[in-house]
């Protein structure tokens, strides 16, 4: 399989046998991104699709002396936070339509230090849906910069220039996201957040 | 599966971590090793709740999202790539389109959108008062340089009946003025279930100009 520069090279000129291998190389990441702003599998789908289709239309205007992944990132971002501002008065009506979660209210995660690799599974599975629940509390920008930078581990500057916004504005983002799902963490799920009261 | 240099690493580094003086890179280094280390993870979700979220960076899609992801890519490639030269050709099935399906598609010209319309208002009024052939003297009427025929669009809710083709050709009258003549047929809705029967067809011929005597 070529690297990754000379498949964009190749997607460049209109080789769809390149951009085949370039979707299986960015598939996963752009699917989990999206789905962690979005908050829906098959939406996170949908998003990720749309994205590949608008590369596909753009990649030829590609500056190759920029980085790919900022470049094709902010395509997911930005159909991912649109669909999230249609989809956030929804997610947001059931979200508080409740105090506590039916699906994992009365469940407890227990990571310490003799977990099974089985119950990593389950805890990831749990922690999803968790997730999923505390950030439909966040703005679109405070829920694509968590995901980008907490999740994904993307720099602040990249994010600044994902989202165009300017980097003082990411980490004030990026804080109120954290108090907000640290607050969300100790009301509906105290089980998770006890350690950190201790 | 745990590495014990690493997690001695993470440990040495847990207080710079905390305190956000790790580069970028060892950061993301320590991040890494704890979504994959329950110990570890641990560890840091003592200090910080929402470590807990960190193993979410590993989490990969489930195959009903990945199956048949490239050619749902490809399809819309292929639509979106496919649109411009099928503006500019009738395909067979657009030419049997309902009414609905070309004005959904925005590909009818404002013209025969507005004679369409004006014709099956008219055909629903003689459909209803006269059963049978309704058709001007169009003796003085010198067909010469038709046009091919073409489709006009047309919706059965409206004439209460079963469409068959329609036609509109460019005429030019006796004392050289170009009309269209617009002619259809249908079959009322109990002939239609009956089977196509020619005695029960009505058929209309329009001709529009507005200045043309009949």
């Amino acid at each position: 399989m070529l690297d990754e520069r000379a498949l964009i090279r190749l997607c460049r000129q209109g080789d769809q046998r390149s951009f085949e291998q370039l979707v299986a190389l960015k598939r996963d990441k752009a699917i989990r991104v999206a789905f962690n702003i979005v908050g829906d599998e098959d939406d996170a789908k949908d998003v990720a699709q749309q994205a590949f289709i608008r590369l596909w239309g753009a990649i030829r205007g590609y500056d190759e002396s920029m980085r790919f992944d900022p470049w094709f990132f902010k395509i997911v971002v930005n159909l991912a936070i649109d669909l999230y501002r249609r989809n956030q008065k929804r997610l947001q009506t059931i979200a508080e339509s409740s105090t506590a979660p039916p699906e994992a209210g009365g469940s407890s995660l227990d990571a310490g230090p003799s977990v099974p690799a089985a119950d990593v599974v389950f805890m990831r599975r749990e922690l999803r849906g968790i997730f999923n629940r505390l950030a439909a509390q966040l703005g679109p920008a405070q829920r694509a910069v968590f995901t980008l930078k907490e999740i994904e581990g993307v720099e602040t500057d990249e994010i600044a220039s994902i989202l165009g916004i300017r980097e003082s504005t990411v980490r004030n983002h990026l804080m109120q996201a954290r108090r907000i799902l640290r607050e969300g963490l100790r009301r509906w799920y105290p089980e998770y957040a006890k350690d950190f009261t201790r | 599966m745990t590495d014990k240099a690493a997690c001695d690493r993470f440990e040495r580094s847990l207080d710079a971590y905390l305190g956000d003086a790790l580069a970028h890179r060892e950061r993301e280094a320590a991040k890494r090793h704890a979504s994959s280390c329950p110990e570890c993870l641990a560890r840091l979700t003592r200090h910080d709740p929402l470590a807990r979220f960190l193993p979410l960076s590993l989490e990969t899609p489930s195959p009903r999202v990945t199956e048949g992801f490239w050619d749902a890519v490809r399809a819309g490639i292929e639509r979106d790539s496919g649109d411009a030269p099928r503006r500019d050709t009738v395909a067979p099935h657009r030419v049997s389109a309902g009414f609905r399906a070309a004005f959904r598609g925005r590909r009818m010209a404002p013209f025969a959108l507005a004679a369409s319309l004006l014709v099956m208002v008219l055909a629903a009024v003689f459909a209803a008062l006269a059963p049978g052939r309704i058709a001007p003297d169009t003796s003085h009427v010198s067909r010469v340089a038709p046009s091919p025929t073409r489709a006009v669009p047309w919706s059965p809710a409206v004439a209460g009946g079963s469409p068959l083709p329609q036609t509109v050709e460019n005429v030019r009258t006796e004392d050289e003025r170009d009309v269209q003549v617009y002619s259809m047929t249908w079959l009322d809705q109990d002939s239609a279930a009956a089977g196509h029967d020619p005695s029960q067809v009505t058929e209309l011929i329009l001709i529009v100009d507005a200045g043309l005597k009949l």
